[in-house]
């Protein structure tokens, strides 16, 4: 099982983007009218570790995107996973006891969910690092920490991440 | 529309909230959750060419759910994603998910499309078990139709003083027999690697063919040790139903 401080390195790692689709842009989904996509493979600096990211943007809602970082883990039980995924705001309110929905939020994995054989990103923060699709990209190719994002974003804004903290 | 919405709040005794996204177009926040505590994306709107029905949709947000993780890019998984559809009497028209109503049963219906949504985005959950089943299947599907001629065996176990090195498919029609491995995973492919150097040092006469599910998921290491021991290897199943049948008559040649 993954600990915290692992998952904290597995997000931050260096990683090169090794293949993109669509290569430049975002393409129709081919089963959906509504959804805009990319989907990138990467491969960290030290090619050990394997991820997919995937962006989603909804054509006619545009407040509700999202950007995700899964991880390919070689232990069987856990497969596959989402470790972050940032998230525009998906309606005007809502039931949520932390008020997240109506909000631009991440969702996050942690040991204490992989250990109650949890394997959604069920931790949840509402988030000022971004307020557009775009700005929403901008931070989470930089947080994930891209080595080569002008060869796949060629526009890309060239600012620093906007909140730099220690997390 | 507005009868229609006291209509929905009164069913639900006030526990949803009803918000306008677009002209004509509401959403319904329910306390329905997926499992990583986001709400399930409901709207309500008059039915486009039913003047007196209502339409439940999700304005495309469950797929959008599930293409996080997981396509609908096989005949297999589109006809699980059909048949929960059907089952559930819900549409898709373009990737809108929708069920037109009549305002008596309009609870109802809400309850069963969310239920929908849910089983939907649940398709995901059975990807390690279903669809790396599924690779077997399709193997043995191929291997049993299309490859018939080159007199199939399952499950052959060469070296009987090693009953538990087994292999997949052996093909006998040639001088040397092929034995075939399927991979999935780094586990059958590091067994795969220990069973051929077992049958080098056994100084067995085979032929060694690997038809991966998806070679680029193998981690390098399991890579190489396939690379290196296997005399042909296929990187998917697909190029295998392709090639497979040339490649045994050319390598038996």
């Amino acid at each position: 099982m993954l600990t915290d401080a692992e998952i904290k390195k597995l997000i931050r790692c260096p990683k090169r983007i090794i293949e993109a689709a669509p290569r430049k842009g975002m393409g129709d989904d081919k089963k959906s009218v509504f959804i805009q996509r990319k989907n990138l493979k990467l491969l960290s600096e030290d090619e050990k570790h394997r991820f997919d990211v995937f962006i989603r943007h909804h054509s006619m809602l545009i407040e509700q995107f999202s950007l995700g970082l899964n991880f390919k883990s070689d232990d069987r039980q856990i497969g596959n996973i989402t470790l972050l995924r940032f998230n525009g705001a998906h309606g005007q309110s809502d039931w949520s006891k932390d008020g997240h929905y109506s909000a631009f939020h991440i969702h996050r994995i942690s040991e204490a969910l992989l250990a109650g054989g949890i394997y959604e990103p069920r931790e949840i923060e509402i988030t000022e690092r971004y307020s557009t699709f775009d700005s929403a990209i901008n931070e989470f190719l930089r947080y994930i920490n891209l080595m080569n994002i002008t060869e796949y974003f060629p526009h890309a804004d060239k600012q620093m991440l906007l909140f730099e903290r220690e997390e | 529309m507005e009868h229609i919405l006291n209509l929905i709040k009164e069913n639900f005794k006030g526990q949803v909230g009803i918000y306008p996204r677009r002209e004509g177009l509401f959403q319904l926040i329910l306390p329905v959750f997926y499992e990583d505590g986001d709400m399930v994306d409901v709207y309500v709107q008059q039915c486009p060419d039913k003047k007196d029905k209502i339409r439940i949709s999700d304005c495309g947000m469950t797929f959008m759910r599930l293409s996080y993780t997981y396509d609908i890019n096989s005949p297999t998984r589109e006809k699980i994603f059909t048949t929960i559809l059907n089952q559930n009497s819900v549409i898709n028209e373009d990737g809108n998910l929708y069920i037109d109503t009549s305002p008596e049963f309009i609870y109802q219906n809400l309850m069963q499309f969310v239920v929908c949504q849910q089983k939907i985005c649940n398709m995901r959950l059975w990807q390690k078990e279903t669809v790396r089943s599924l690779f077997f299947e399709k193997l043995e599907a191929f291997v049993e139709s299309d490859l018939r001629m080159f007199k199939p065996e399952k499950s052959v176990i060469p070296l009987k003083d090693y009953p538990i090195i087994e292999v997949d498919y052996s093909f006998e029609f040639s001088r040397k027999p092929f034995y075939l491995f399927g991979v999935t995973n780094k586990d059958k492919a590091k067994n795969i690697a220990i069973a051929l150097l077992e049958f080098q040092k056994a100084k067995l006469p085979f032929i060694s063919m690997v038809v991966h599910e998806n070679m680029e998921d193998l981690p390098k290491k399991e890579q190489i040790y396939l690379t290196q021991n296997a005399d042909k290897q296929f990187p998917t199943l697909e190029n295998f139903q392709e090639t497979g049948a040339l490649t045994l008559e050319r390598m038996a040649a």
